[in-house]
């Protein structure tokens, strides 16, 4: 497994916004068919980590690999058909669109080219659709699936979130906080959703739920102030005196499967 | 039936009942010209979410097109309606293509001071497009065994070519394109996170936006025989969003209605009191205020409160082209 070749690699990636430093040097090698979770104190550049590898936001230094071809200066819609797909942090949907159509856009984006041609209909049993209805089934939002998404509760909307990333048919997906300010029965839903993600994506994950990365990260990198701390299989990172400082001790209790 | 097609029928509908009730066909004409040019407008705002300014510079450009193309050569009719509805897309691309670098207030006065460019270049080259005289006597061919002259059969022309527009701007606005578009309008950010170049689709709906115009601006000047200065005149781009806010952004029957509701209540209030644009502030004031779905939203409201229960065939329209189909 060790020996590897990674599905995604940054190389000193650093990301500056005017004079403020938010990334340095951060070099991570993320293994294909694995949970990779990403955690770390508010402000310690984990979101920057994902605009960056996703496109969102520009390298300042360093560089970005994806099956080792340099993706560098690719824009992020050009890095969707290459195989990446993210989920946002804050939940950022077609609000007046019905969830269906949410998740058709989504799976239609890994062909943007084809929806450039306006007298195209859109085919009733066509590709996308097929994909945007078995992604409500995967998140149980077939019952909503003609509402639109601004009509959704919390839970739903961030699962229709984590759902626009599973419908673009990535190899890698980014999850951004997915169980951000979820109630407690919605995040063991997701937790188990993210673990079965984990079966046939590369996940990398941030989230702040210590109970879901400990127990279904394969390998973890803690970050502070714009850097990787450590990094290792969870029960190392969990006994790291540095990480224990960085946490203030307090914050890491969630239990080993 | 579906929505689309229900929205067609009431397009065919105006085109049958404005001979009706209309004793003028160069008024009736204009209404449906000024539809097309409204439409393709809500094509940029109501689909896209982009506030054009531009539009009169693509309404003037398919007149002088048209006009100049008539004046200096020999080509038939249908030419130069094809020539000024390609003039509108070629500029509305570039300057879309300029203006979409910048979101928000930036866009907004990017078109508008491209609005005042063209508008001093058409003033500045008067042998070219006569200055503030305008293009004179721009002649109207007849089509095959055709005569247009009279200005009813120059309306039944129009109306063929309004129904023509109207159809293929629907077909655009329910294609995956249209429906890329209200994407685009609802989150700009998403939609290239999830793969989608939001630029290139943006540019796109410039030049379609840009050919009915042009278009538009063609039939316009054959109607009136002149290719006039106000055409390209930022008073023009006024005019057509006015249209298009009045009548409603959610669907492109709204700006027939926003178009026909301009033009006649122009027509009646200028004949009564020259300061009637007066009114027709007053009436964008309580639109924007109380009644952001338009004139179409009005005519849902009217409908529901009908005792028939006609519901089914009329909801709120947020998207209503691409609701129809199941979405």
């Amino acid at each position: 497994m060790s020996t590897q070749a990674p599905i995604l690699a940054a190389d000193k990636l650093g990301v500056r916004y005017g004079s403020f430093v938010a990334l340095s040097d951060v070099t991570l090698s993320i293994k294909p068919n694995t949970i990779h979770s990403v955690i770390g104190p508010n402000g310690a550049g984990k979101t920057t980590l994902f605009h960056a590898l996703t496109g969102r936001v520009r390298a300042s230094s360093g560089r970005i690999t994806l099956d080792g071809r340099d993706i560098t200066h690719v824009s992020d819609d050009k890095r969707v058909p290459l195989g990446i797909a993210r989920s946002f942090q804050v939940t950022s949907l077609f609000q007046n669109l019905s969830v269906r159509e949410n998740l058709r856009l989504a799976a239609q984006g890994r062909t943007p080219l084809q929806a450039l041609a306006p007298w195209r209909g859109v085919d009733p049993s066509g590709h996308s659709l097929v994909i945007a209805n078995d992604v409500m089934e995967r998140l149980e939002l077939t019952g909503v699936s003609d509402r639109t998404a601004g009509e959704l509760s919390h839970g739903q909307q961030r699962r229709l979130e984590v759902g626009m990333a599973v419908a673009a048919k990535p190899r890698l997906i980014l999850l951004d906080e997915p169980t951000s300010g979820m109630g407690i029965d919605d995040v063991e839903g997701m937790k188990a959703l993210i673990r079965d993600l984990g079966r046939d994506h590369t996940v990398l994950l941030i989230e702040h739920n210590m109970g879901i990365v400990m127990n279904i990260s394969d390998t973890v990198t803690v970050m502070r102030a714009g850097r990787v701390l450590v990094e290792g299989p969870p029960a190392v990172v969990r006994d790291d005196p540095e990480v224990r400082r960085a946490y203030l001790g307090n914050m890491i209790t969630g239990d080993l499967a | 039936m579906n929505r689309a097609s229900l929205h067609f029928v009431l397009a065919a509908l105006v085109a049958i009942a404005l001979p009706l009730f209309m004793r003028s066909g160069t008024l009736a004409s204009e209404v449906l010209i000024f539809a097309m040019a409204a439409a393709a407008c809500n094509l940029l705002l109501g689909y896209t979410g982009l506030l054009s300014f531009g539009q009169g510079i693509f309404f003037g450009l398919g007149s002088y097109a048209a006009g100049l193309t008539l004046l200096h050569t020999s080509l038939p009719l249908g030419v130069a309606l094809v020539l000024a509805a390609i003039a509108g897309a070629v500029v509305a691309t570039g300057v879309g293509w300029l203006s979409i670098r910048r979101q928000g207030v930036y866009f907004v006065m990017l078109t508008l001071a491209f609005s005042q460019f063209f508008y001093f270049l058409a003033y500045t080259f008067k042998d070219i497009t006569g200055g503030d005289n305008g293009l004179l006597n721009i002649p109207r061919p007849a089509i095959g065994p055709f005569s247009l002259a009279d200005s009813w059969a120059y309306y039944t022309f129009v109306a063929v070519l309004f129904l023509i527009v109207f159809a293929a701007l629907q077909r655009v606005a329910s294609s995956t394109f249209g429906r890329t578009l209200l994407a685009v309008r609802d989150n700009e950010e998403r939609a290239g996170a999830i793969g989608f170049p939001v630029r290139d689709f943006k540019i796109t709906a410039f030049a379609i936006s840009g050919a009915v115009t042009g278009l538009a601006g063609a039939l316009h000047a054959l109607l009136i025989g002149v290719a006039p200065l106000s055409n390209i005149d930022y008073h023009m781009s006024e005019s057509i969003l006015i249209m298009t806010i009045i009548g409603g952004t959610g669907n492109l029957f709204a700006s027939v209605l926003g178009a026909g509701f301009y033009v006649i209540v122009s027509d009646l209030l200028s004949s009564i009191w020259p300061r009637w644009l007066l009114l027709l502030g007053g009436l964008l004031i309580v639109v924007a205020l109380f009644m952001q779905k338009g004139l179409w939203g009005l005519l849902e409201r009217l409908v529901e409160a009908l005792p028939m229960g006609r519901k089914s065939s009329i909801e709120s329209s947020i998207q209503p082209e691409s609701e129809g189909r199941g979405l």
